[in-house]
């Protein structure tokens, strides 16, 4: 539970369902300006308080921030921050190099998991979301939904979990090999009706040709496709095997698994920044902005499961209005005083035309600001 | 006696009313002249907006929108020159005392960016002076002030460069190319520094990058044309 006085939903002023699932209801919440997501376990659907103790504690840019969970009218819910955001279940098929890239940011999100024992356990496309960061490719996931009580998502499920087997290391190894493929080829490896296919199906995963599969789907299909297949090939052996045993070691492994595929398929680190670059701007930024299902709602949904305390909020609202008036004025005082918006105008244009970013040339129009030209002379390339 | 303390009142008073009327007298021409340099600025007379904002900081000194005036005309100034290809340096230097001044004035972020073209240009006009100049502080102060100054990158990575430190300007080119894509300097000498390695197909790896980003920069075009052309030449005669 959170440690803070009062819940969240004490205090929601508007909210409505994203998503009604099997395992739990999605809603996002209003609390005053930040928006939440809450999720509302269905009947008979809980999660590991152990885990999720934990991982609110594991402070990490890739993992979700919990805010609060417990029980209200005897169902289970927990509250986390919003992540602006897409699930990475929404794309259909993304670039080697791309989820190459995002798959390590998720083991480094679970390695930092891993330390505190905690293992995630339902790795699956819904749970891994996309999100545009401000580093240096732009490309940010985070790991939704740890201590899931069951197996998880079947069709990402490891074998010894559908023996009832808790998830470890291993298990969730299993499930990024899984995940991992999914990205790349825009659709499962294993797709079968109900639990008891899908379990027969995991335990005889070795018979299935991964790279076959893959070449099937036509996204290989150009110069330089089979030498993507065959980069990739270490990753489905240590990943996707039956045997817990014969998958790799451990996340670190796995990672130094993924930079040599990464090398594998041609990916220095230029052309890797601008190729995710290039999947944020085309791709994850048109997501985000066309999800409109995340605009944070202004009103309460009659669907709420909770009811939500209205407080009479009038003499909030007028105390803040007069500091607003008040500071309004402070601000008109101070401008008119000192400030002349022409001088920054001014300021602001030859700024502008300072750093304007025409051609890099060589000639009687070169910009002023080309190091390259005005101070050095370009080499002449000298041809074997 | 009643009268004399009557007249000594008045007399105090006229007083007050002289000075509060010669110092609106004052405020109101320390105005005038900021709208004349405010005028000047926005028409492009600099030398006379200089004249005006220095007349305003006669009076007050600490007067931010003057300072900010000054630092805008002497900036103005400086890169007039840089057109004619002349030496800015000691233009420059003042440009930059000037905003030197005014960031104590001012502490917002709003003059940072202009302060940190300023170091640019300086470090420029040192290095045209001096090719051995040490500017790399400059540099760094400007990027301190405007991380977004891709410019003051692009300067570093080539006096880095310059001294050998390959590794270092490459890194600063790669970070410029995938942090502001449409800058082709940055391309053109990153691909300069694999040329000059001998890594041709590195070389039109990043041109060919520019060119594709920047189709209409004859640089990039003429350069990817050169290395595809070498690259062409090497696979016929066997050496690649």
């Amino acid at each position: 539970m959170r440690k803070s006085c009062g819940s969240l939903l004490e205090s929601v002023t508007g909210g409505a369902l994203l998503h009604r699932g099997g395992e739990a209801s999605v809603y996002l919440l209003k609390n005053g300006n930040a928006p939440y997501v809450l999720k509302w376990y269905s009947n008979g659907f809980s999660f590991d308080e152990q885990v999720i103790e934990i991982a609110n504690k594991v402070r990490v840019p890739g993992l979700y921030r919990i805010e609060e969970w417990g029980t209200r009218n005897e169902t289970p819910y927990l509250i986390y921050d919003f992540i602006e955001g897409v699930s990475s279940d929404k794309f259909t098929r993304m670039p080697v190099a791309v989820a190459l890239f995002a798959l390590r940011q998720v083991v480094s999100t679970l390695a930092a998991l891993r330390k505190q024992g905690v293992s995630h356990g339902d790795l699956s496309p819904a749970n891994v979301i996309f999100a545009v960061a401000d580093g240096k490719c732009g490309l940010r996931t985070v790991l939704i939904d740890c201590g899931i009580v069951g197996p998880g998502a079947l069709a990402y499920a490891a074998p010894e979990r559908f023996q009832g087997k808790r998830p470890d290391e291993k298990s969730d190894l299993f499930s990024l090999g899984l995940l991992l493929y999914r990205w790349i080829a825009g659709e499962d490896l294993v797709q079968a009706d109900g639990y008891e296919q899908l379990a027969e199906q995991m335990t005889g995963i070795a018979a299935i040709n991964i790279s076959e599969k893959l070449y099937a789907t036509g996204a290989f299909d150009f110069g330089g496709g089979v030498s993507q297949l065959s980069a990739l090939e270490p990753l489905w052996k240590g990943l996707v095997a039956a045997d817990a045993a014969d998958r790799v070691e451990d996340l670190d492994e796995l990672d130094e698994l993924l930079e040599i595929a990464l090398d594998k398929v041609g990916c220095g680190e230029v052309t890797l920044a601008s190729c995710v670059a290039q999947f944020v701007e085309t791709e994850l930024a048109q997501a985000i902005v066309s999800n409109v299902a995340q605009k944070v709602p202004e009103g309460m949904e009659t669907e709420l499961p909770f009811v939500a305390r209205k407080k009479n909020n009038w003499l909030k609202w007028g105390g803040l209005g007069g500091l607003v008036l008040i500071l309004l004025l402070m601000v008109l005082l101070l401008t008119s005083g000192t400030m002349r918006f022409g001088i920054d105008a001014t300021g602001d244009r030859l700024l502008k035309r300072s750093r304007n970013m025409d051609s890099s040339v060589e000639s009687e129009k070169a910009p002023i600001l080309k190091v390259d030209s005005l101070l050095l002379e370009l080499p002449v390339p000298a041809a074997e | 006696m009643q009268g004399r303390v009557v007249y000594n009142r008045l007399n105090s008073c006229l007083r007050g009313i002289v000075v509060a009327l010669a110092t609106v007298f004052l405020c109101a021409c320390s105005d005038c002249d900021m709208v004349r340099g405010d005028d000047a600025l926005r028409i492009g007379d600099y030398d006379r907006a200089v004249t005006s904002f220095s007349k305003v900081l006669d009076q007050k000194p600490a007067d931010r929108d003057a300072r900010y005036g000054l630092a805008i005309a002497y900036y103005a100034i400086a890169e007039d020159k840089e057109r004619l290809k002349e030496s800015t340096y000691a233009l420059w230097e003042r440009t930059v005392r000037e905003f030197k001044i005014l960031s104590v004035v001012d502490t917002s972020e709003k003059i940072k960016p202009m302060y940190s073209t300023a170091l640019f240009y300086l470090a420029r006009a040192m290095l045209s002076e001096n090719e051995s100049a040490k500017v790399l502080s400059l540099l760094n102060l400007s990027i301190q002030l405007d991380p977004s100054n891709y410019f003051s990158y692009n300067l570093k990575a080539l006096i880095l460069g310059g001294q050998g430190d390959i590794d270092g300007a490459k890194k600063i080119y790669a970070y410029i190319v995938t942090r502001e894509p449409k800058f082709a300097s940055a391309y053109v000498n990153l691909g300069n520094l694999y040329w000059n390695e001998r890594d041709y197909e590195s070389a039109w790896d990043i041109w060919s990058m520019g060119h594709e980003a920047l189709p209409d920069d004859p640089v990039l075009a003429k350069w990817t044309k050169v290395a595809e052309d070498t690259l062409k030449s090497m696979v016929y005669s066997g050496k690649l």
